[in-house]
């Protein structure tokens, strides 16, 4: 402000010696503000629909005390929940739909899974500690978002570049620590930007580590939930007449992290990045250009705790090297409409081998050769129009066409002896190249008739093409096949070349309620229903006998299937008066079903009807929340995967923090009476069955205290 | 006589900028918008009212009355006084506030001194070029900030300039509001009375 007024004053010097004014007055009548937002609103159709919810960095703040996990972080969001991995690599699933149909994007690029278990997906890449804001979609979502997806959208995004406003030096950041007593987890994280006027240059980093966790009651430990692993990035960020350039540079390392349900463990998994982007803003619209390059490199082996019955070695190395590109455009053309049009490319190579172990029969000679120079080559394009016929009603519709490249070279086992290699034989006589051609389209209108009503109604056609593994897997043994599957369930999977993708019809609705005033409550119902031709569900092959126990040998077909539910959200302010602070109400309930229509059964790893309340007060500097939780039995469950049923449960955690100035100290307890329950979509404990021959579902988190500290400066 | 009045003016301006500015804060925070200097009426233009001053528009009282409609709840200790920033609530979804939900544009108060006509003509015609401009408002780009664009219009309501007199610290912002003054153009011809008061206006646009 001191530069403008002191340009004002030479400005004025200068013109006060030529010029010579006629009697014009020279004061700027000011109109009131102009207010922008980003929150849901017809005009946001596109960026923030009403079954969308963003969390800020703020709510994040809360929940990073409790968990480095942030797929976990996001089932406070009515329809999402998470499928159990290992501590810091769930995959989250929203209305029944799991992570490898949704469309998971950290800072706007996509992230290839590197592993048959998918033990690496894009949320593992993240942190709680540095993560600046979550955008979840729930329902329809535009098809400018990204294609190649059937279900909701999960965008984790960085802050924003901050540039300085004076000639000083901008420095801000926060620094983040915690302690779990489950488990002994601890971490930190810092995130630090200094920034002039037209550069900023941001570091984020983060730690965490811990053992293996005690579930609750009587149920002990859970073996191989143990982890570490460490986020680096670096981002440097230029404005100026032409627009804003960023290049982002990152670095991942985890030297182990157990999967309680999985019969491997990741030993290592290195990942590094660049991302690059460009935006600009012209009068004809804006243009965003983004670019990315990944290079993995995961390990699976034994971890201690299942050396004792699995044996000592089997290595196997993932290597997944992409690359791709999106390019938008954003044209207005005219007062009511704009125009979306968007072009994206994404390459996804790989190379899954299995080494030979020495002195192993049945391991070598020969390195297993599971996935050979296998590609995953998408390229898109989109059209989308968006209206806004007024402050109160916009309609958006779009079209996307994704054409899906995929081949795998030629396959080995480990030796010429059993189904393995006459599997290979079979696989190596096939052509693997396959072409999809998948046509998408989504429509979206939203509608706010009056203050404090909102509605929206959307229909999507989305269409996903299989990944590697669900084509190219070819391994028909025992040992094999049960290494493929994120299911979680210890059965075996087995590829099929002739799968076709699938094809989503969506119908979702959403309708909102608020009350007026300042502390206003709100009410917020979405219904919607999912019809998907050509699901990849599973036929039953055989049965494998494991270590005493009968699991399933499967293999991926396309079948039909349904979903449909409801996720209802509400707040209910309770007082807000000076001495007794502010407080709140706050519950989600989820409903949901979802039916094989080939089989008749339900599908796999529904998440039951559950419910949540929680009570939230502030008051001065100190703020605490009482969070109830209640999942219901789970009854409908996939026979054909032998999946169990489980019970219902509730759940208590308490929730306090106090703040002062730049400070906050947190306090949480996690599962208050240590209540005892098996995680709904947490899968079979094989981490337990390898160690000790116990047969039993993952159980949930007992209880833990959780203390953190963050300072922000 | 011209020019010793524009030589008066200019040094009466001198005079008023180095004068210390009262900067008055936008409420929703974040950057000040610059109060664009008030010049005393040059002695050929009589005004009914006896103001030495033209009096611009305030919008403090605005701002005030914006906020009280505002539904949006927030429960942070360190709430400002200004419109709410949006609380984990309200960011899962909420829609305009009140005031502009209705595309009411929050009525300017009276001027201070009396009911001068050229006053409220003058405020007329700053609400619909408010109503105008916010018409064409843009869709959140979840960038944050605020900043206020100068323009000036002809006898016609023809833009022949707009420029950025506070800028935001992100030039996309920026750079959104200005295209946003540009392209809601042309305003509305302003009536002889507003014209001759001159036609430089400003408008902060803030971003959340």
């Amino acid at each position: 402000m001191i530069v403008s007024r002191h340009s004002l004053r030479l400005s004025l010097l200068a013109s006060a010696c030529l010029w010579q004014l006629p009697a014009m007055a020279q004061e700027a009548t000011e109109l009131p503000q102009v207010d922008v937002d980003s929150a849901t609103s017809p005009a946001n159709l596109a960026t923030a629909p009403l079954t969308g919810a963003t969390l800020s960095r703020e709510e994040v703040r809360t929940f990073q005390t409790r968990s480095s996990d942030t797929a976990r972080l996001l089932q406070g969001v009515p329809g999402v929940s998470a499928n159990g991995g290992g501590g810091f690599s769930s995959m989250p699933a929203i209305r029944g739909l799991n992570e490898q149909r949704l469309n998971i994007l950290v800072d706007g690029h996509p992230i290839d899974s590197a592993c048959p278990n998918d033990m690496n997906p894009p949320l593992s890449y993240t942190d709680p500690l540095t993560v600046q804001g979550i955008k979840v979609i729930t329902g329809v979502s535009p098809v400018s978002m990204g294609g190649d997806s059937i279900g909701g959208v999960i965008a984790v995004e960085s802050a924003a570049p901050v540039f300085a406003k004076g000639s000083k030096l901008l420095i801000k950041g926060e620094a983040s620590s915690f302690f779990r007593s489950n488990g002994d987890g601890f971490g930190g994280g810092l995130s630090l930007t200094m920034a002039t006027r037209n550069l900023s240059a941001t570091y984020s980093g983060s730690y965490t580590e811990a053992g293996n966790y005690d579930g609750g009651g009587d149920h002990g430990a859970v073996r191989s939930s143990e982890f570490a692993k460490t986020d680096q990035a670096l981002a440097l960020a230029w404005q100026n007449g032409l627009g804003l350039f960023e290049l982002k540079g990152g670095y991942h390392f985890s030297p182990y992290e157990g999967f309680p349900n999985q019969y491997m463990d990741m030993t290592s998994n290195t990942s590094w990045y660049l991302n690059g982007h460009y935006a600009g803003l012209f009068d004809w619209g804006s243009l965003d250009i983004k670019g990315h390059v990944r290079d993995t490199d995961h390990e699976m082996n034994f971890l201690a705790d299942k050396r004792g019955l699995a044996g000592r070695d089997m290595p196997m190395n993932t290597q997944v090297k992409s690359a791709g590109y999106t390019i938008k455009f954003d044209l207005p053309v005219s007062s009511r409409d704009t125009l979306r049009l968007g072009h994206d490319y994404h390459h996804q190579g790989m190379d899954d081998v299995w080494p030979a172990v020495a002195g192993s029969m049945m391991m070598g000679p020969n390195p297993y050769l599971n996935i050979n120079g296998g590609r995953r080559d998408r390229i898109g394009g989109f059209a989308e129009w968006e209206a806004r016929w007024s402050d109160k009603l916009s309609s958006l519709a779009g079209l996307r066409y994704d054409r899906v490249l995929m081949n795998s070279g030629t396959v080995q086992g480990y030796n010429g002896m059993g189904a393995d290699a006459a599997a290979a034989t079979a696989f190596n006589a096939l052509n693997h190249r396959r072409v999809d051609h998948n046509w998408s389209g989504s429509v979206l209108l939203s509608y706010a008739p009056v203050a404090g009503v909102s509605m929206e109604l959307g229909y999507a056609r989305k269409v996903r093409s299989p990944n590697l593994y669900e084509r190219y897997s070819w391994g028909r043994g025992s040992m094999s096949s049960r290494m493929i599957g994120w299911f979680g369930d210890g059965n075996g999977y087995v590829g099929n070349l002739d799968l076709k993708p699938e094809r989503a019809d969506t119908l979702s609705a959403a309708f909102e309620l608020r009350g007026t005033g300042k502390q206003g409550w709100s009410l917020k119902l979405a219904p919607y229903y999912t019809h998907v031709d050509d699901y990849i569900d599973v036929v039953k092959l055989a049965n494998l006998s494991v270590l005493g126990t009968t699991v399933a040998q499967l293999q991926f077909a396309n079948q039909k299937a349904e979903f449909y539910g409801l996720d209802v959200s509400g707040v209910l302010p309770l007082w807000d008066d000076g001495a007794r602070g502010s407080a709140r109400l706050t519950a989600t309930l989820s409903y949901l079903q979802g039916e094989n229509l080939t089989d008749g059964g339900p599908l796999y790893h529904q998440m039951p009807l559950h419910a949540k309340l929680a009570l939230e007060h502030k008051v001065g500097g100190l703020e605490g929340a009482l969070e109830y939780e209640w999942v219901d039995g789970k009854t409908r469950v996939d026979a054909t995967r032998n999946e169990p049923q489980g019970a219902s449960y509730q759940l208590v955690n308490l929730r306090t923090a106090y703040s002062w100035k730049q400070f906050r100290l947190s306090l949480d307890v996690e599962n208050l009476f240590d209540t005892g329950y098996d995680l709904p979509l947490g899968g079979m404990s094989l981490g337990d069955l390898l160690a000790d021959g116990v047969q039993r579902p993952v159980p949930g988190r007992g209880r833990s205290v959780n203390v953190g500290l963050n300072v922000r400066f | 006589m011209a020019a010793l009045a524009a030589l008066l003016v200019h040094i009466v301006a001198l005079a008023l900028i180095w004068a210390p500015q009262p900067v008055r804060r936008p409420p929703a925070g974040n950057g000040g918008v610059v109060k664009l200097f008030a010049l005393p009426q040059p002695e050929g233009t009589l005004r009914a009212s006896s103001a030495p001053e033209a009096v611009p528009v305030h919008a403090p009282p605005i701002a005030r009355a914006r906020i009280a409609a505002s539904p949006a709840p927030s429960l942070l200790p360190a709430a400002p006084a200004a419109p709410v920033a949006p609380s984990p609530a309200a960011s899962l979804s909420s829609p305009l506030p009140a005031a502009v939900m209705n595309a009411a544009v929050p009525s300017a108060s009276p001027p201070v001194r009396g009911t001068d006509r050229a006053d409220a003509a003058r405020a007329a015609y700053v609400r619909l070029l408010w109503q105008q401009i916010a018409q064409r408002r843009p869709a959140g780009i979840s960038l944050a900030g605020s900043c206020t664009i100068a323009f000036r219009l002809d006898g016609q309501g023809r833009l022949i300039s707009a420029e950025i007199s506070q800028a935001s610290g992100n030039m996309l912002l920026d750079k959104l509001a200005l295209r946003t003054v540009r392209q809601a153009a042309p305003y509305p011809a302003p009536p002889a009375m507003v014209a001759d008061g001159g036609l430089l206006f400003a408008i902060p646009f803030s971003f959340r």
